[in-house]
């Protein structure tokens, strides 16, 4: 029980719109504090962040208060695919209405462009 | 009484008895009442005696006057008749003696012969002129005239005679004396008086035969009075004799008729009486006085029963024998005497005495002596509690026991004693724990009620829990209990349910002894009966292998049902009814803990116009995860993993997929709360996770020992239970010095979760 979740994050930097967040595995008390370590490095560097939700499989609320912050500082969208454990996480906790949330990576950068004035 | 005349011999006879006596009582009742005028046959010699009298007067009346006449007669004759012979003679006697003094005198001229002439004279004289006074009849008058007449001629001529003697020429005296026609006219004198005196014999011997006649009338009246009286008085002296003999007779039929009424009514033991319409004795027989006056010698006949008991009691009796008088209608009465050997209690059956008319005259009574029978059945009902209480006690006692502590089942058991207190059942019931994690359940009802059939209970369910341990199936063992049942008094018959369940494959095998079927009710079905294996009673089947075992699947959650026939029974409504009322209850009901049903079913099933016991035993087959999820974390962040997925799991054991993630969130948040804000995340404590799952609710509890520290000022720290409250139907959060507690609560069907 009191062995570490299964838990990562990877960073894709390969895009100089926005770096790409994807965290793997469940989001609780014990590993968001690695995710929000791993969001403010990204923000610290790029402007914009894309938090790939994809493979995630339980989110609560130290999640999606990281999640919260790091809108709070960059523009940030967060990939989350329909009918998944964590969109339905993130329609009770109501933070699609504060983040953008797109279906795919793709559609984030895309919505990243249209937003920026340039 | 008229129609009785009848052609049938012999009935008519024994009627004919019975009026007799009927109507002899009747008249002694009538007699005894005083109330009858004496018998109509004393009224005859007063008539009689009258009758009698008149005839007397009526004799006397007409012998009455022919005596006067008769009297008169006699006097007539003394006073006529014999002066008239007398004066008739002297008549005679005065004309000859003037006749022989005339002659006398002329012959010889002596003066001396003048003197017989005026007495002959005076004589003559005195007897004419009464004969004339007598006045005899004109016959008489006539010829005493005549008589008179022809005296005168002679006369005349003596006359002369006596002058010519006087004047001295006395041969012309003598002459003339002797001349033949002196004599001539003397002689015709004697002839006239000699017709007088004829005719005066007649008109005599005529009145003489008359006053016969008279005499002889009256003498015949008299005699033939006295020859009627005299008849008549026989008549009268018969008649009395006559009637006095019919009135000794009627008397004595009386006497013998009262005697034998007396001898009949003494000969019961049960007191027998009337009375009249004031309540006094008129009748009463020897237990009747014994009753009442015990051995005192006096007749109770003319006293009333204040004479006897006290004065309420006296006026309770008093308002019965009226209202017996008024309604005309028969009524019993219970009355207490004291008596020598203390107060004995009578059952009175009273009906009204009626006479011969149909009138109520007063009441006959019949009075049972019930002290001692009273006495008995109280002692009887003494004992009947007495041993009711004990077999209730021995049935209690006995009744059954779960011995099973399996948390893969449920089971409960219920006895319910019978309604009416004085039947006790032979129900018993047993849950037992077998080899291999099987559990036996039994239902049995031994015949009969009370203590035999309590104590025929204890020996079966005893050796059926015992050949039950050995491990054989239903059947074997049914048959096993056969044998024994056969030596058991009062085990024949009895009925018996046994079912083994294995949790482990899922099975259920039973095999009935006569029993009610069992109700299985699996998840999502209807309930079954399972009827297929009615075999007889016990120790009615005794050839082995004969008995059945059924088994039948039994999955997870299925609940069974065991109970005897006075569940179901009812005296209004039949077997099948109370089959469908419980089919439909148990189906309705299946999601209640085990102990609630039970007593809803006895409650809601049994009906109050039966009066069996009733045994029910049942259990259900929990799924493989408890229904109670319990879980100590310590409070570190990365305990919150295994916590989430033990309770996903429990969840879907549980059957429930649906939104399962969003009670896990909930849930995760919960617990995430405690460690975090209870604990500040040091490492310490532990928190504390139970949930509990039945059809009506899902409901977490999640506790701790900390107490939560409030951050508003982190806009997500509140976030948590917001997700609580968006997927939980109620959330409770209560903090004290204890810690904190947090309540979860979901709907059956989660519904509204995710929405």
């Amino acid at each position: 029980m009191t062995e570490p979740a299964p838990f990562s994050v990877t960073q894709d930097r390969s895009d100089p719109l926005a770096t790409v967040v994807t965290p793997v595995g469940e989001i609780d008390l014990a590993t968001a504090p690695e995710l929000g370590e791993r969001l403010r490095d990204a923000v610290d560097r790029d402007d914009a962040v894309v938090v790939d939700l994809s493979h995630v499989t339980f989110i609560d609320s130290s999640g999606f208060r990281v999640l919260h912050e790091t809108a709070g500082t960059t523009s940030t969208v967060l990939v989350v695919p329909p009918g998944s454990p964590v969109a339905r996480a993130l329609a009770i906790a109501g933070l699609g209405q504060l983040v953008p949330v797109v279906d795919a990576v793709e559609h984030a950068k895309r919505h990243l462009k249209s937003e920026q004035p340039g | 009484m008229v129609t009785i005349g009848s052609s049938e011999p012999r009935r008519s006879l024994r009627c004919g008895l019975a009026l007799r006596i009927g109507s002899i009582s009747a008249m002694e009742v009538r007699t005894s009442g005083q109330r009858a005028s004496r018998p109509s046959a004393t009224r005859w010699p007063r008539a009689g005696f009258v009758a009698y009298v008149a005839v007397l007067v009526l004799l006397v009346g007409v012998a009455a006057p022919v005596l006067i006449r008769t009297i008169q007669t006699l006097d007539q004759q003394r006073a006529v008749f014999d002066p008239a012979s007398t004066e008739v003679g002297n008549l005679l006697t005065g004309a000859l003696n003037q006749e022989t003094a005339v002659r006398g005198y002329a012959l010889t001229g002596d003066i001396a012969f003048l003197q017989p002439f005026l007495g002959g004279a005076a004589q003559y004289d005195t007897a004419l002129s009464e004969l004339r006074r007598l006045e005899l009849g004109p016959r008489f008058s006539s010829e005493l005239g005549a008589t008179a007449r022809a005296f005168a001629r002679w006369h005349v001529q003596a006359d002369r005679v006596i002058n010519d003697v006087s004047d001295g020429d006395v041969v012309a005296a003598r002459t003339l004396a002797t001349q033949a026609q002196g004599k001539t006219l003397f002689n015709d004198f004697r002839g006239q008086q000699g017709d007088l005196a004829v005719t005066m014999n007649r008109i005599v011997s005529s009145g003489r035969a008359a006053l016969h006649g008279d005499v002889e009338l009256a003498l015949g009246v008299l005699a033939g009075g006295f020859v009627l009286g005299v008849l008549v008085a026989a008549a009268m002296w018969g008649w009395w004799r006559m009637r006095g003999r019919d009135a000794a007779l009627a008397e004595r039929q009386r006497a013998d008729t009262a005697v034998l009424l007396q001898s009949v009514i003494d000969a019961s033991t049960e007191s027998i009486f009337a009375l009249d319409l004031a309540g006094r004795h008129i009748l009463a027989n020897r237990a009747r006085h014994r009753a009442l006056a015990d051995d005192s010698e006096t007749s109770l006949v003319g006293t009333a029963m204040s004479d006897y008991v006290g004065p309420e009691a006296a006026a309770d009796i008093r308002r019965g024998e009226v209202e017996v008088i008024r309604s005309g209608q028969q009524r019993q009465d219970e009355e207490v005497y004291e008596r020598g050997d203390g107060p004995h209690t009578y059952l009175v059956t009273k009906d009204p005495l009626r006479d011969a008319m149909g009138r109520i005259v007063g009441v006959v009574g019949v009075a049972r002596d019930v002290t001692w029978e009273q006495a008995l059945l109280a002692d009887q009902q003494r004992l009947y509690r007495l041993e009711h209480e004990l077999a209730q006690t021995l049935q209690l006692a006995m009744v059954g026991n779960t011995t099973v502590d399996d948390d893969r089942v449920e089971a409960c058991a219920r006895y319910t004693p019978a309604l009416d207190q004085l039947a006790v059942g032979g129900d018993w019931y047993d849950v037992v724990a077998l080899t291999g994690g099987r559990i036996g359940l039994i239902v049995g009802d031994a015949v009969g009620h009370g203590i035999d059939s309590v104590t025929a209970m204890g020996q079966l369910r005893s050796a059926l829990t015992a050949l039950a341990s050995v491990g054989l199936d239903p059947a074997r063992t049914l048959e096993a209990l056969d044998r024994f049942a056969e030596t058991v008094p009062g085990g024949h018959s009895a009925t018996c349910v046994y079912a083994i369940l294995d949790p482990g494959s899922q099975r259920l095998s039973y095999s009935s002894a006569g029993q009610m079927p069992p109700l299985v009710v699996a998840p999502g079905e209807d309930p079954v009966l399972l009827d297929h294996c009615q075999d007889p009673p016990l120790a009615a089947a005794r050839v082995p292998g004969r008995r059945r075992t059924t088994t039948v699947p039994f999955p997870e959650g299925t609940l069974l049902l065991l109970y005897t026939d006075g569940l179901i029974e009812s005296r209004s409504e039949g077997l099948d009814r109370g089959f469908e009322r419980l089919v439909a209850t148990a189906g309705e009901h299946r999601g209640r803990a085990m102990d609630d049903l039970c007593d809803l079913l006895i409650d809601t099933l049994r009906r109050a116009d039966h009066h069996d016991d009733v045994a029910v035993v049942g259990l259900r087959l929990l799924r493989t995860h408890s229904l109670t999820f319990r879980h100590r974390l310590p409070a570190e962040p990365t305990a919150l993993r295994g916590l989430r997925h033990d309770f996903g799991d429990w969840l879907a054991a549980r059957g429930i997929e649906q939104d399962r993630d969003l009670l896990v969130l909930a849930v995760g948040e919960a617990v995430a709360n405690s460690i975090e804000h209870g604990y500040a995340g040091d490492g310490g404590g532990a928190v504390e996770v139970e949930a509990h799952v039945d059809d009506e609710n899902l409901r977490v509890v999640v506790r701790d020992q900390g107490r939560w520290r409030r951050e508003e000022s982190e806009p997500w720290r509140g976030r948590g239970l917001a997700i609580m409250h968006s997927v939980a139907r109620s959330v409770h959060v209560t903090s004290d010095s204890q810690g904190t507690t947090v309540v979860l609560e979901w709907s059956p069907e989660l519904e509204g979760v995710g929405s």
